[in-house]
């Protein structure tokens, strides 16, 4: 398969404007909970029409491909009348949107982890600190937590999920500051332990 | 049709992600092929998967956070010293030179030279790569970054051209053919062990795991160097220093793709992680450079190197294209302001 440019580029390019993209969603679309699907939606339509030929900006592909989702949905849906986006330019990228941005100054990523790590549950928080930050294979993790691969495999699973949600969290929150009210009542319906 | 939800994509994206990092981050065969069906059914599965594994990818700067048992800083500083460090290496007895004969022996190595090279075959890896060859004789060359060797392994004989930079030699053993290693003027016999070179132009460095290792400069006596010996070579001197098999094992820390420092000057340590990426690092100023640096990082993420270094000694890092600036806090850099 050769994919593995296309997903470079998508790599590269299009996941580190999530922060843009996820602003821009939430700015113009009335439930926050849709966001996170109408996010994947968008990434997938920008991978398949990226497949033959690159835009020149990513981040203005990325957004104006949002903008044509959100009409769809909204006339799919009926959510909205028609009306309301009868000046399509409501909807057009406002231009701090498109300013380059990359999702977050790189001093601040560290700690930004280092939050997200701190709001999962224990389990999982323990063996993501084992693999990541003591950089120990999966077997040992289980050997040293007394715990089966199995698990360690489950734990980390859950755990990459939790981070994302974290990181979700903390990102909203306006970068530096976490907002409290995203960030710890998070929509959570897997039971951890 | 149903749509799955997303939490369901993104569950079974981890599962994927996670199940290949228990295989050391390749999956059996037969389960690639089901990963690759799975992503090839939707490109809402693709998508996910790659962010996914980018989050998890990320996590790997968790690391900074990792902090080497014995000490309690993941950076072990010092105040720049002011005596100088000298290297704890003492100096093989060089005086005696038997010049006639190690001319003799370096002429010898030369036609040896030209003759393995009929039938030798060549190496690379480009910088940042990392390779590992098996030769015909059981023995294991692993090429580190900007690496190129040539082997060439009969019945008569075991030879390889360490042409320039560095590689990890596991080599089988067998008394009746001497493994050889021509690096430069230096030349390297062993029978059967594990050990390093580094080929810095002229001088070789030599760390040896496993083993004894005879190394011969070009117009010196041989050294023998046993397990946990380290030695700096160049034409005319072989510096021995023994050392604690964890230092020989940290500097052997680049076959898993990581940096080990105990101690090093920032300057030293910049010019490992220069050796690996596109990505330069450049040190600006002389109190900078002379920082003292422990701990272990990812070879390949010199990024994150960065960031600890702002993290962790409030130096400035400046990022322009390929190039990472780092320099003192500016009221020590900029001449003509006073101290606060």
């Amino acid at each position: 398969m050769d994919n593995d440019e296309l997903n470079a580029w998508f790599v590269q390019e299009v996941l580190p404007l999530e922060a843009v993209l996820e602003r821009y969603l939430r700015r113009n679309w009335r439930d926050r909970d849709d966001v996170p699907d109408l996010r994947q939606e968008v990434y997938a339509r920008v991978y398949d029409s990226c497949a033959r030929s690159r835009p020149d900006s990513a981040q203005a592909f990325v957004l104006s491909t949002a903008r044509n989702l959100l009409v769809d949905r909204a006339r799919r849906a009926q959510i909205v009348s028609i009306e309301t986006f009868a000046d399509m330019d409501a909807l057009a990228p406002r231009l701090d949107e498109l300013s380059p941005e990359r999702h977050l100054a790189a001093r601040s990523e560290l700690r930004l982890l280092q939050g997200a790590l701190n709001l999962l549950p224990a389990p999982c928080r323990e063996v993501l600190e084992l693999r990541k930050i003591e950089d120990l294979p999966q077997r040992e993790v289980a050997a040293r937590l007394g715990i089966t691969e199995d698990r360690v495999e489950r734990l980390l699973a859950k755990g990459v999920q939790a981070l994302d949600e974290a990181l979700q969290a903390a990102t909203q929150g306006g970068g530096a500051s976490s907002d409290a009210k995203t960030a710890t009542p998070h929509r959570r319906d897997r039971k951890t332990r | 049709m149903k749509d799955q939800p997303l939490s369901a994509i993104n569950a079974r994206a981890a599962e994927w992600i996670v199940e290949r990092d228990r295989h050391d981050g390749r999956l059996p065969a037969e389960r690639q092929l089901l990963l690759d069906d799975w992503l090839r059914a939707s490109t809402l599965h693709r998508v996910a998967f790659l962010r996914l594994e980018q989050i998890w990818q990320r996590a790997d700067r968790l690391r900074a956070l990792h902090v080497a048992p014995p000490a309690q800083d993941i950076i072990r500083t010092r105040t720049p010293a002011l005596k100088v460090r000298m290297p704890r290496f003492t100096w093989w007895p060089a005086s005696r030179l038997v010049a006639g004969l190690s001319l003799a022996l370096m002429a010898l190595v030369m036609v040896a030279d030209f003759h393995g090279d009929t039938h030798a075959q060549r190496h690379a890896t480009a910088r940042g790569q990392r390779e590992s060859v098996r030769l015909a004789d059981g023995s294991q060359l692993t090429l580190n970054t900007a690496t190129t060797l040539r082997t060439a392994v009969s019945e008569a004989a075991r030879e390889v051209w360490l042409d320039r930079g560095e590689a990890f030699f596991d080599i089988a053993h067998d008394a009746k053919r001497p493994f050889v290693v021509h690096a430069g003027r230096q030349t390297v016999t062993v029978l059967g062990t594990k050990f390093s070179l580094h080929r810095e132009g002229d001088r070789l460095r030599v760390a040896v795991l496993e083993g004894r290792v005879q190394v011969q400069p070009a117009r010196s006596r041989p050294a023998v160097l046993n397990r946990d010996d380290t030695a700096l070579a160049d034409a005319s001197n072989v510096l021995v220093a023994r050392q604690a098999p964890q230092q020989v094992s940290a500097s052997l820390g680049w076959l898993r793709g990581k940096l080990e420092f105990d101690q090093v000057t920032l300057a030293e340590a910049a010019a490992q992680f220069n050796r690996y990426g596109r990505k330069q690092l450049v040190i600006q100023d002389e109190a900078a450079a002379r920082i003292n640096i422990g701990g272990i990082f990812d070879a390949d993420n010199v990024e994150a190197f960065a960031r600890v270094l702002n993290l962790g000694f409030g130096l400035e890092v400046q990022t322009e294209g390929d190039t990472i600036r780092v320099s003192s806090p500016a009221r020590r850099g900029k001449p003509g302001r006073t101290e606060p």
